[in-house]
C-alpha cells in the first residue's frame, strides 16, 4: 500500500455561517476520524473573486445565489452538487447607549449618524441591506451616513466600538454583539432578495471529502446545528 | 468611480505630503542635531509604520482616534484618508531629513552663526538649501507612498466610494467584483504616477 | 582696542585649562594635535561651554562662570574662519561675503572685501569651481565683512598648495595691519606659525607652557622646539641669489643654500632637518657640502637611541648623530665643532 499524503479539503464560507461551520466540523470528525478539513471565511464576493482565479477551494458556502452563480458561470461547480442549506433575517442593531430605531423608517433619525452596513459590490448582507434602503426610498437621505464593512463581521464591529451608530446585519450575529450592541427590528423580509445560504463543490483535489461533509451538513445532525445558531431551514425545494 | 478615486488619491496624497514634509523636516532634524539619550528609541518609534504591518497601524490609528479612543470625528471621512497616508509616509520623510541634516557640514551652521544669522535665518538660509536634495528625493518618496496607501486607510477610512475610495482601494475593490477592466486601468494609472515619481527623484538626485 | 582674554578652566570634553590674552595682531596657538587647540577655538566662539573661566573681548564680556554670562555665539561678534572649509557652496562668492554684513548696501561691501582680498573676479563664482586658495579668501573676505571684533583662523593654510600658501599668508598678514582686531590662529604647522604669528602660545595636553615670540619658542632648545619636530625651522633674509644657488643671512650666519625664487632683501622660511648636518671635531677638506660652519656645542640630549646636539654657529642648529659618533667625537658642551651642511638640505 502506499502510502498518501491527506491532504486537507478546503471549505470556504460566508463569514456569517463560520460558528457554526466550525461546530460542524467538530462534530464530523468525531464521527469521521481521519478526513482533515480546513476553513476559510470571508465575505462571499471575496471567495469568488478566489476561485475564479484558481484558489483551491472544495467546499464553497455562499450567502446568496448571487455569488454562487458567478461561480457556476467559470464552470468550475461539480454538476448537482448545489443545494440550499439555509435562510437568515437582516436586522438593524444599534451601538450601546443609543435607542435602536423603531422602524425601518426611523433610521432617518439624526441620532444616527453613521449606518453601518456590508459593502453592497462584495458582501450579500450589504446587497440585501443596500436592496432595502432603496425599496423604501431612503437612498437619497441616509447615502451620506453610511459606512461600508468588508464583511458582515465588520459590520457588527463598528457598532459594537461605536464607529457606527447603527448597522444592519444578519439575525444571527446579533448575539454576538453581546451587550455591546442593542437589537431593533428584524426586517420585512419582503424588501429585499431572500437570504438563501447555498452550498456547492468545487471541481478539484478534495471533492471526495468535500462530498461527505456535504452530506453531513444536509443531514438532520448538520441541519440542527445551524438551527441551533439561529438560521432558518432551507427553503422547500 | 476611476474618475473620484483619482481625484481624492491625489489630493489625500498632496495633504499628507504637505503635513509630512513640515513634520519630518523637523523630526529629522531634530534628531540629526544633537545626540541624546534615548535617541535612537525614538527614532524606533518615529519609524515604526515603516515595518508594521499597515493593517496594524490601520487598526491602532482607528482604536486611537475613534470613538473607542479620542473621539475625534475622523474615520470614515477624507481626513481619515490623509491620515493614514501621513502616518505610513511619515517615516521615510523622517529618515531622509536625518541623513540629509546629519551629512551637513557642522561647520556651515557655525560659521553662518559666527556671522551674525538667528537660528531660524540659519535654517532657511543655510540648512534647508543645503539639505535640499536629500529633502527632495523623502517628498517624492512620501508622495509615492502616500498615494499608494492602502491596508491603513482600508481600516481607518472605510471604502466608500467616491468619499475615502482612494485608487488602490478602488483597485482592490475592481479585482473582487471580477471588474478586471477597471482593475487594469486603475492598476496602469497607479503604477504611471509611482514612475513618473520615481524618475523624479532620480532627476532630483543627479542634478545640481 | 579689542582685547581678548579667555581664561579657561575645564570643558565637559577636554581638560583644558588656559588663560590667553591676544592683542590685536595675529597670536599663534600652537601645539600637537590633542593639545587643546581646538576646544579652545570652540569655547572662545561659543560653540562649547567652558566649566569655569571667563571670556572677554574689549569691554563686553562673553562668558563668565560665576556671574552666569553666556553670550550665545550668534552675538558674540567672534568671527572664524575654518580649515578647508568651503564658502557656503550654494551661494556665490558675493552672497556669501554678503551674508554676515550688518547694514548699508550690502553687495557694495561684499564687493568692497572681495577687492580688498584679490578675489574681485571670483564675485559671481560657486563653491565648486574655486581652486583651495580662493576659497580661503572668500572665506576671510565673508568673516571680515561682518566686522567681528576678534577672528579665529583654524589651520588656514594648510591643505593649501605652496603657492596659493604664499599669497594667502601674504594676505594675511596684510588684514592682520589693518583690521586692528585680534586674530587668533590655531596650528600645529612651524611655518605657520613663523611665517604668521607675531606672538606665540605654546599649549600641551591642555595647559600653556610657553609663551613669547615664535622664533624664540621655535628654535632649536626653545620651549616649543620639540613639537616643532626634529628639523631647524629657520628665518633668513636673502643676501644674493644666482641661477644655481643663493646666499642668506640666518641672524649672524650666512649660508649657501639651493635656488631660490626670492629677490634680495626678502625673508623667507627654511627647514633644515636636523639629520642633515654632519659634525666634524676638526676642518675638513675637500668635502662636496657647501656650508662649513664653525660652532661650540651647547647641549646635547639623548632620547630613544639618537643623540640631539644643538650648537651654536652663533645661530643655533639642531644636529642628531648615534650615541656611538658621540662618543667617538667626544661630544660634550663647550667642544668646537664644525657643521658641514650642503646648499640643498636647506628647504624652502
Amino acid at each position: 500500500m502506499i502510502a498518501a499524503v491527506v491532504l486537507a479539503a478546503l471549505i470556504a464560507t460566508a463569514v456569517s455561517l463560520k460558528k457554526p461551520m466550525d461546530e460542524a466540523i467538530a462534530a464530523f470528525s468525531a464521527k469521521v476520524p481521519g478526513e482533515k478539513l480546513e476553513i476559510e471565511a470571508a465575505a462571499s464576493g471575496v471567495i469568488v473573486s478566489q476561485v475564479e482565479h484558481g484558489a483551491p477551494v472544495d467546499l464553497f458556502l455562499s450567502a446568496s445565489p448571487v455569488e454562487m452563480d458567478r461561480v457556476a458561470r467559470t464552470g468550475r461547480l461539480i454538476e448537482g452538487s448545489r443545494r440550499a442549506l439555509a435562510t437568515n433575517r437582516l436586522v438593524i442593531v444599534a451601538r450601546k447607549g443609543l435607542a435602536p430605531p423603531a422602524s425601518f423608517d426611523d433610521l432617518m433619525d439624526p441620532r444616527f449618524k453613521r449606518i453601518a452596513i456590508g459593502n453592497p459590490k462584495t458582501v450579500p448582507a450589504g446587497r440585501y441591506a443596500d436592496q432595502t434602503i432603496r425599496k423604501e426610498e431612503l437612498i437619497g437621505t441616509i447615502e451620506r451616513r453610511l459606512v461600508f464593512g468588508e464583511n458582515v463581521r465588520q459590520v457588527l464591529d463598528y457598532v459594537v466600538r461605536g464607529e457606527a451608530d447603527a448597522g444592519i446585519v444578519y439575525a444571527t450575529d446579533v448575539k454576538l454583539g453581546g451587550g455591546d450592541v442593542v437589537p431593533g427590528p428584524t426586517i420585512d423580509a419582503t424588501l429585499h432578495d431572500p437570504v438563501i445560504y447555498e452550498a456547492a463543490i468545487v471541481k478539484g483535489e478534495g471533492t471526495a471529502r468535500a462530498e461527505a461533509f456535504l452530506e453531513f451538513l444536509t443531514s438532520p445532525a448538520g441541519l440542527s446545528i445551524l438551527a441551533a445558531n439561529g438560521f432558518g431551514p432551507p427553503p422547500a425545494p | 468611480m476611476i474618475a473620484a478615486a483619482l481625484s481624492l488619491s491625489v489630493q489625500v496624497a498632496i495633504v499628507a505630503t504637505i503635513l509630512v514634509t513640515i513634520a519630518g523636516t523637523l523630526t529629522g532634524r531634530a534628531l540629526a542635531r544633537r545626540a541624546f539619550r534615548g535617541r535612537e528609541v525614538v527614532d524606533t518609534l518615529l519609524t515604526l509604520p515603516l515595518v508594521l504591518p499597515p493593517t496594524v497601524t490601520g487598526y491602532a490609528l482607528l482604536v486611537l482616534l475613534g470613538r473607542s479612543g479620542l473621539g475625534l470625528p475622523i474615520p470614515f471621512t477624507w481626513v481619515a484618508c490623509v491620515v493614514a497616508a501621513a502616518v505610513m509616509s511619515f517615516p521615510l520623510m523622517h529618515r531622509a531629513a536625518r541623513v540629509a541634516f546629519e551629512e551637513l557640514d557642522p561647520r556651515h551652521t557655525l560659521t553662518a552663526a559666527s556671522l551674525g544669522a538667528t537660528r531660524l535665518r540659519s535654517f532657511f538660509a543655510v540648512e534647508l538649501p543645503l539639505a535640499r536634495r536629500g529633502l527632495a528625493a523623502g517628498i517624492a518618496l512620501s508622495f509615492a507612498r502616500g498615494l499608494g496607501e492602502f491596508g491603513a486607510t482600508l481600516l481607518l477610512a472605510g471604502n466608500i466610494p467616491g468619499r475615502t475610495q482612494t485608487l488602490p482601494l478602488a483597485v482592490y475593490e475592481a479585482s473582487l467584483t471580477g471588474d478586471d477592466r477597471a482593475a487594469l486601468l486603475l492598476c496602469l494609472l497607479l503604477t504611471g504616477v509611482s514612475i513618473a515619481v520615481l524618475l523624479l527623484v532620480a532627476r532630483i538626485g543627479r542634478s545640481r | 582696542m579689542s582685547v581678548l582674554s579667555a581664561a579657561i578652566h575645564g570643558t565637559a570634553a577636554f581638560p583644558l585649562d588656559v588663560s590667553l590674552r591676544a592683542e590685536p595682531g595675529i597670536t599663534v596657538v600652537f601645539g600637537p594635535s590633542g593639545s587643546g587647540k581646538s576646544t579652545l577655538m570652540r569655547a572662545i566662539l561659543g560653540a562649547i561651554r567652558p566649566s569655569a573661566g571667563r571670556i572677554a573681548l574689549g569691554e563686553r564680556v562673553l562668558f563668565d562662570s560665576e556671574r552666569g554670562i553666556d553670550v550665545p555665539l550668534r552675538h558674540r561678534r567672534v568671527g572664524i574662519v575654518f580649515q578647508d572649509a568651503e564658502p557656503f557652496p550654494h551661494m556665490d562668492a558675493r552672497r556669501n561675503v554678503a551674508f554676515g554684513v550688518r547694514s548699508g548696501d550690502r553687495a557694495r561691501r561684499a564687493d568692497s572685501w572681495l577687492a580688498r582680498v584679490g578675489a574681485s573676479a571670483l564675485a559671481a563664482r560657486r563653491g565648486a569651481v574655486l581652486s583651495g586658495g580662493e576659497r580661503q579668501r572668500i572665506a576671510l573676505a565673508r568673516a571680515l565683512a561682518a566686522e567681528p571684533e576678534a577672528l579665529l583662523l583654524d589651520e588656514p593654510l594648510s591643505g593649501l598648495e605652496l603657492a596659493s600658501r604664499e599669497q594667502v599668508g601674504a594676505l594675511l598678514r596684510t588684514l592682520r595691519r589693518e583690521a586692528r582686531i585680534p586674530f587668533v590662529l590655531v596650528t600645529h604647522d612651524p611655518r605657520e606659525a613663523l611665517r604668521l604669528g607675531d606672538r606665540l602660545v605654546y599649549l600641551e595636553r591642555g595647559r600653556v607652557v610657553a609663551e613669547g615670540t615664535p622664533a624664540e619658542l621655535l628654535a632649536p632648545g626653545g620651549a616649543a622646539a620639540h613639537a616643532a619636530g626634529s628639523t631647524n625651522w629657520l628665518r633668513a633674509t636673502v643676501i644674493e641669489i644666482r641661477s644655481d644657488e643663493a646666499r642668506v643671512d640666518l641672524g649672524g650666519t650666512v649660508v649657501v643654500t639651493g635656488p631660490l625664487p626670492a629677490p634680495p632683501g626678502t625673508i623667507v622660511d627654511l627647514a633644515l632637518p636636523a639629520e642633515e648636518p654632519i659634525l666634524a671635531r676638526g676642518e675638513v677638506a675637500g668635502v662636496s657640502a657647501r656650508n662649513s660652519l664653525p660652532g661650540i656645542v651647547s647641549s646635547l640630549t639623548e632620547r630613544e637611541g639618537v643623540v640631539s646636539v644643538i650648537v651654536a654657529t652663533p645661530v643655533p642648529l639642531r644636529i642628531h648623530v648615534t650615541p656611538e659618533s658621540a662618543r667617538e667625537l667626544g661630544l660634550a658642551p663647550g667642544v668646537k665643532v664644525i657643521v658641514l651642511v650642503k646648499a640643498t638640505a636647506f628647504r624652502p
